[in-house]
């Protein structure tokens, strides 16, 4: 009798401290479920995806220089690729930006191969702001719920993205995701010394059909720079394509071709 | 007859849907480059270019550069064709300058057809291709020195707007899998490089295997080759993301016979007879290791900084390099009868001596930024040989002018004694010019 007293106290005991435990990593694997999801809509965690991105940037109100790219992105066994082609202006034309996970390689027309650069030198010149489009959040943050909250009427899960690694060019990000559709909405990048740099907010208005059914994929990023909060950033994605790439497209030897 | 005519027609419309295809998948684009250089250069007696006779330099030129580039990609076949016209204007040809040094050609126009690059790709299925053809082949992490690449020997990047000759190879890489790929090169031919005509190098075909491995933080590569004049090279170089802002990189190689000019002295009857060869001989068929460590890192407001220190166990040593100038002393003054011969080609082979660098340590240090205000790219460099003392500064600048026109200045000054790596050639060349992308 005593035993089973004892056996019926040690459960209620061991079910009082664990089913926080059992709560915390059911909303743990429930809101990684959601950031891969989120992840997915910008591009991320797909075999391979190509788009054409237009980047307009604006200050004042008005839109002072604007450059097109060739996304090529693909996620194999957890290993992140993108090449990103620079199509135009002529000043830019055969620009390339290779990444393979946290390496990365750049090179453009008079280089004679490409040269290895880091995520900082990336985020400089004519590739600023691409970066935003990085969609491999679940692999490269851990994350943690600040709250629930509606954004443009509609219930999100606020998440506290903090970088795994010092390569991450942002060292933390707030980040809404829509409760329903787990489409990401909107991004605040954060620096080292926790200064917010810059805000993004994402529009999912392409249908592309992947695997049988349309799913709402990304079309439009607007960055907002936090300093001058005049001067913006919008990417506009087209032409999106889901395909699988020869193993060549993701060669920094074959940048220059 | 009427058979005839359908099958005329059939033909017309293969033909034309092939024409239709070919058509659509091809794309080019083509860069315009004029420009004007002055180059100040020693050629006084005791240089290693008496009279200006061995490099035969001007003191201003000028060219005009079509650079068209068109590329041909369908299915698993892609082709990149390159052609070159070369447009050069000697300038010294058209002025009397007495100050001028000594101008040695007369002829004030000169053009050339070559081909810079033609090659193909052919994917042999998602994992792997064979590319075949004339082109560069680059290897290595390094900015101003690959030691790693046993093809090609002037891989520096002194003046980016003048390209180094392309040669022929044959390749075919395998991916293994995420990390590994790995890839036979077989280098078959020296095309257009003066460096292996004569009273240069002989050219042996050169067969290589390279393994690389990419990890998520970094990458290295091995590399092994090797030729029928027993040159055996083995080459380890790779790189890694410290931080976000820190990269590190290195390139170790270890080379079994070497193609490299040195002087010895021929004894003669007595000391003042004595005669200096400039010979790629059994001095380099011994072990010489090289090793590059480099880093660069990028600031918050832009500019990125880089360092690099290399040592290589080809260069000169003391005695060695002592010898060498003595060797450019002697044959500098001997520029009649029989000894001319002997003379201008030991010069030329002291100019050209089949290495980018003569000594062997070396710092390089770069600053540079691009795309800074959406327009303006720049980079400024200074190697140092410690062996010598001697230094070079160097300069390019680039604007975009507009979306389809590039300005840019190319500067570069030497500095150090007449008989040093630097010092020993050019003193300072400017060059100025437009490229207009068409």
């Amino acid at each position: 009798m005593k035993i089973a007293k004892f056996y019926y106290l040690a459960v209620l005991v061991f079910a009082f401290f664990l089913s926080p435990a059992v709560t915390i990593a059911s909303t743990q694997e429930y809101l990684g479920e959601k950031l891969k999801q989120a992840d997915f809509f910008r591009g991320g965690r797909v075999s391979g995806v190509m788009w054409n991105l237009h980047v307009k940037n604006i200050e004042r109100n008005e839109i002072i220089n604007t450059i097109d790219v060739k996304v090529r992105a693909e996620n194999k066994n957890g290993r992140l690729s993108a090449l990103i082609s620079f199509l135009a202006p002529k000043k830019y034309s055969r620009q390339k930006l290779l990444l393979k996970d946290f390496n990365m390689w750049f090179s453009k027309p008079g280089l004679r191969r490409p040269i290895p650069i880091s995520s900082r030198q990336r985020l400089s010149g004519s590739a600023s702001n691409v970066d935003v489009v990085s969609a491999n959040y679940y692999e490269d943050y851990e994350f943690t719920l600040l709250s629930e909250e509606p954004l443009d009427g509609q219930l999100s899960y606020v998440l506290n993205l903090t970088a795994k690694t010092r390569l991450m060019s942002y060292y933390r990000i707030k980040y809404w995701i829509n409760a329903k559709t787990s489409h990401g909405l909107r991004a605040e990048f954060y620096g080292k010394s926790g200064k917010l740099i810059k805000t993004a907010n994402y529009k999912y208005e392409n249908q592309v059909s992947y695997k049988g059914s349309l799913v709402d994929f990304i079309s439009h990023v607007t960055i907002t720079d936090n300093i001058n909060s005049d001067d913006r950033t919008i990417l506009e994605m087209s032409d999106i394509e889901f395909k699988d790439f020869d193993r060549s497209t993701f060669q920094n030897k074959r940048m220059l071709d | 007859m009427y058979g005839w005519v359908i099958l005329l027609i059939i033909m017309g419309q293969v033909g034309s849907s092939f024409a239709q295809e070919i058509k659509e998948n091809i794309t080019s684009s083509m860069d315009v480059m004029v420009f004007t250089r002055t180059i100040n250069f020693y050629d006084t007696t005791g240089t290693v270019n008496p009279d200006n006779r061995i490099a035969q330099l001007q003191n201003d030129s000028g060219g005009l550069y079509f650079r068209p580039d068109i590329r041909y990609q369908s299915r698993g076949l892609s082709i990149w064709f390159k052609p070159r016209l070369n447009i050069d204007v000697n300038l010294d040809a058209f002025s009397s300058n007495e100050h001028m040094n000594n101008p040695v050609s007369t002829e004030k126009y000169e053009h050339e057809f070559s081909t810079q690059e033609l090659k193909a790709k052919f994917q042999l299925g998602g994992e792997a291709y064979v590319l075949a053809g004339r082109y560069i082949k680059e290897l290595g992490p390094s900015i101003i020195y690959n030691p790693s690449n046993p093809f090609v020997i002037e891989t520096g990047q002194l003046n980016p707007k003048l390209e180094i000759r392309p040669m022929d190879f044959v390749e075919l890489n395998v991916t293994i899998n995420q990390e590994w790929e790995a890839t036979l090169i077989a280098n078959v031919g020296r095309a257009d490089n003066a460096i292996y005509r004569e009273p240069f190098f002989k050219f042996y075909r050169t067969y290589g295997f390279m393994l690389e491995y990419y990890g998520v933080y970094d990458s290295y590569s091995l590399l092994v080759s090797t030729n029928r004049k027993q040159q055996h090279h083995l080459a380890l170089f790779g790189q890694r993301n410290i931080s976000d802002s820190f990269l590190v990189w290195s390139d170790i190689v270890l080379d079994r016979g070497i193609n490299r000019y040195y002087a010895q002295k021929i004894p003669g009857i007595d000391d003042a007879l004595s005669q200096y060869d400039v010979i790629n001989g059994p001095e380099n068929y011994r072990s010489f290791p090289t090793a590059l460590v480099g880093s660069s890192y990028t600031f918050e407001v832009g500019p990125t900084v880089t360092l690099e220190y290399f040592y290589t166990g080809r260069g000169f040593d003391d005695d060695e390099a002592k010898t060498l100038f003595d060797a450019i002393d002697f044959s500098s003054q001997k520029n009649a009868g029989t000894d001319k011969l002997l003379s201008n080609r030991n010069l030329a082979r002291a100019i050209n001596i089949g290495q980018p660098y003569l000594r062997k340590n070396y710092l390089f240090t770069q600053f540079g930024e691009n795309d800074l205000y959406g327009i303006l790219n720049y980079t400024l460099r200074y190697i140092h040989s410690f062996d010598d003392n001697s230094g070079q500064y160097s300069g390019i600048l680039e604007w975009h002018a507009s979306d389809s026109l590039e300005v840019f200045l190319v500067g570069i000054y030497n500095e150090g004694a007449r008989r040093s790596d630097f010092g020993r050639l050019i003193d300072y060349q400017m060059m100025f010019g437009l490229i207009k992308r068409i």
